[in-house]
């Protein structure tokens, strides 16, 4: 064989190997499968379940499996006593936790959410740098992982009134934000109220921004460690979701809690810019549960297709070749965003904004194309539907990040650099 | 006032002053608010709507059946869906000339959706297959099929028919008539959509001019101006649609069924983003009124199927 023929041989036989857009090490690759495993043989049979009777019962086994794995842990860095490095975080970004929070996605993204809030409320005491925070609190949680009793995180911003408000500056400026922080000698004294949060009904260690001077509003926001078990502290209404029910999302009630000055995460004042960074952090995430949960209702599309012998018909064909093609693109700016650190705001957004559309998009068609099938309560389809559309709106609702996108994307707002150029 | 005023009169206020209250509990099954819906219809006799005068019904058009269903539709889908239901099993036995028992209460398969579609208190099923017209009574459906619950339409039962369902042959429809009747229900099932649609867009427009983000209450923002425009355009496109199909072809009635399924669809889903998190959990109406729109979108083989169908039989 010429080597020309060696060469086209080679190009005709080697079309469907796609390289990722970076390669993953090893052991994230092996901890990937592992949790794919686990997901499909473990989770997926109870999903149905968790569903139903999700404020009921909170999943504590999952919780303790997925600690054993590492998943509570593995942002946590090694002085900590956690699985990660700091410097990882430079080098990928967010990347190797999400990709793990999407796996758990394709099944359920109620129960990714469970990890995800969990990592969010991690971050902030993260990103801050704050060692003696890292100390209190990092190692509570890997300890808690390590004895079999795992510790849960959440992160609460949002208020009653306050809910894009806490994810925008210019609502923030003039937003009523309530929560609010009075300092004492050697300790705060915090009342208000934030909703909505995931994982507030069962964690311990939450992280909660609030005012420390009514007047400066979001110039004094600072972030505080709150405890479960604090006195004055409650956990209000848990709320019944249309979707993502695995994961409850809960109202916190502050009531003259006495927080030590050493829950504060960084420094007084620095909530804001610690809020921003930790969304623009943990937005992008979010396009993998989005995704997760999109392939997971096309393969289900899929499946439906082949036994109804449709599967070879080019119009069939079309249309998931239509919805692929949306995930994949939609799936290549996520990944880029979430290996992206120190995180780009309007790349950020793109990444959570554009995912969570396509995803919507995707899953509503698949329900469409199943027909009856498709709205059949246990078919996973339709649950699918139903917990996508949240990723449209927690973490700041997509019209929040078009917001967010323009004003920092080179060029779109005056103040910033010329526009982009490629 | 003549009739149809009289009966879109009574149904208008029956919406607003029970239906609306019922409807929560009517999602979760609850028998005594579908008892009370039951009896409504017997007061108004709107239970035999489509049935012609010289039988004993009130012989309603359809553009008068599409206004019932519609302002029906805008407090509970599941209501309507299930009247709908009932109206098409009136359809078929009318078509094959056989008597509807004034008391009774059908369901249908084969028309608005594969299963049985129906309130609680059903009678009887009428069921097409392939023209073959079957009538399964409600006990042996309750006691020999498969009970499904749907993503919408919560509070309806819905039977998945297996085949020891002993059936009584009714006739056969010919080919013609099965494709207009289904057109009909099709196009009725649309006003539904309509109906369902709108009432999430008055909601959404309600908290728009209620919530304050951002400074200020948020329908003063140009995306959320924009949102709901189009919400409103879209609303009032698929009315028009279904209202313009109603006196027209099989062809119009189907296409109109397809895209208002699909616009509605899209403004439910606006409705949810436009209340943000409240938009998501169910004690806001509006995650229902989605779930109820995707569910009608999809219905028997969902709207992309329909458009397709459409131009596909054309060339046949
Ligand atoms: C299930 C769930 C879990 C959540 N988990 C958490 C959590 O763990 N921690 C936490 O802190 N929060 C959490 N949230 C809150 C979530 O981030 C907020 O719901 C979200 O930011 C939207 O706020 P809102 O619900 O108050 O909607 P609003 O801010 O009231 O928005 C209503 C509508 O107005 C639009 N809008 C608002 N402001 C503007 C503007 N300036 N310009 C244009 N349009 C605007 C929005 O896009 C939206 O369509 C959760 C929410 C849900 C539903």
């Amino acid at each position: 064989m010429s080597l020309r023929d060696k060469l086209l041989n080679f190009l005709y036989t080697h079309r469907g190997f796609i390289k990722d857009p970076c390669r993953l090490p090893r052991h994230v690759e092996k901890k990937r499968q592992e949790v794919r495993h686990w997901a499909e043989e473990e989770i997926l049979p109870v999903v149905e379940e968790l569903d139903r009777r999700a404020k009921e019962e909170f999943p504590w086994e999952i919780v303790r499996k997925g600690a054993e794995i590492g998943l509570l842990t593995d942002l946590i860095p090694r002085t900590f006593g956690g699985g990660g490095r700091l410097l990882d975080f430079f080098r990928h970004g967010t990347l190797h936790g999400a990709l793990i929070i999407e796996e758990l996605s394709k099944v359920c993204p109620g129960v990714a959410v469970i990890f995800g809030a969990h990592m969010l409320g991690l971050l902030p005491i993260l990103l801050s740098m704050d060692f003696k925070a890292g100390r209190r609190f990092l190692s509570r949680v890997t300890d808690a992982a390590r004895s079999g009793k795992p510790e849960l995180c959440a992160f609460a911003i949002t208020e009653p009134a306050a809910g894009s408000d806490a994810e925008d500056t210019h609502g923030a400026r003039r937003a009523k934000l309530l929560t609010y922080a009075k300092k004492k000698d050697g300790y705060y004294v915090l009342n208000g109220r934030k909703c909505f949060i995931s994982n507030g009904s069962v964690a311990s260690i939450i992280t909660v921004f609030a005012a420390t001077d009514k007047e400066k509003g979001i110039d004094s926001w600072t972030c505080f460690v709150v405890e479960r078990g604090m006195k004055g502290f409650s956990v209000g209404r848990i709320e019944d979701k249309m979707g993502q029910r695995a994961s409850p999302a809960a109202e916190l009630i502050f009531e003259d809690v006495k927080v030590p000055s050493a829950n504060r995460v960084g420094r007084e004042g620095e909530g804001w810019k610690l809020n921003l960074l930790t969304l623009d952090t943990s937005r992008p995430p979010v396009g993998f549960i989005a995704l997760g949960a999109a392939q997971h209702a096309v393969r289900k599309g899929l499946e439906y297709a082949e036994k109804e012998g449709l599967l070879r018909d080019r119009h069939v064909q079309h249309i998931f070749a239509d919805m692929l093609m949306k995930i994949e693109a939609a799936r290549t700016v996520v990944w880029r965003a979430c290996s992206t650190f120190p995180p780009v705001s309007w790349l950020s957004a793109t990444a959570k904004c554009f995912a969570s559309d396509v995803a919507m998009d995707v899953c509503s068609r698949v329900v469409d194309f199943m027909g009856d099938e498709g709205v059949k309560v246990g078919n996973e389809v339709e649950k699918a539907f139903r917990d996508v559309k949240l990723t449209q709106i927690y973490e700041g609702t997509n019209q929040i990040q078009r917001l967010s996108f323009a004003e920092d994307y080179p060029g779109l707002n005056r103040k910033n650099k010329p526009f982009r150029v490629f | 006032m003549n009739l149809y005023q009289q009966i879109a009169g009574a149904v208008e206020s029956f919406v607003k002053r029970e239906l609306t209250e019922l409807s929560a509990d009517m999602e979760k099954g609850d028998v005594d608010a579908w008892e009370r819906c039951r009896k409504w219809l017997h007061e108004t006799v709107l239970h035999l709507a489509p049935l012609s005068e010289e039988h004993g019904g009130v012989g309603l058009g359809e553009q008068e059946l599409c206004g019932v269903l519609l302002e029906l539709g805008k407090a509970s889908a599941s209501f309507a869906v299930a009247l709908l239901s009932h109206y098409a099993g009136i359809y078929v036995l009318q078509s094959l000339n056989v008597t509807v028992d004034r008391n009774m209460f059908y369901a249908s398969a084969g028309l608005l959706s594969h299963h049985v579609i129906a309130a609680p208190f059903i009678h009887n099923a009428v069921v097409v297959e392939a023209g073959r017209v079957e009538l399964v009574t409600g006990d042996q459906l309750r006691e020999r099929s498969n009970q499904v619950a749907l993503l919408g339409l919560q509070g309806c039962s819905v039977f998945v028919t297996t085949s020891d369902v002993h059936a009584k042959e009714l006739g056969e429809l010919n080919l013609h008539e099965q494709k207009h009747i289904y057109a009909r229900v099709q196009n009725l099932l649309a006003a539904v959509a309509v109906g369902n649609a709108m009432d999430a867009l008055r909601i959404a427009e309600g908290y728009a001019n209620e919530r304050y983000q951002g400074g200020d209450v948020i329908i003063r923002h140009g995306i959320v101006q924009e949102i709901l425009g189009r919400m409103k355009a879209k609303v009032l496109l698929s009315e028009a649609g279904v209202l313009k199909a109603a006196a027209g072809g099989t062809e119009d009635k189907l296409m109109a069924r397809a895209l208002a399924a699909v616009l509605c669809e899209e403004v439910c889903v606006d409705a949810v983003q436009l209340l943000g998190g409240y938009g998501y959990m169910k004690d806001y109406v509006v995650e229902r009124k989605l779930r109820d729109a995707k569910t009608i979108a999809a219905l028997d083989r969902g709207s992309t199927a329909l458009f397709k169908q459409v131009i596909e039989e054309k060339l046949l």
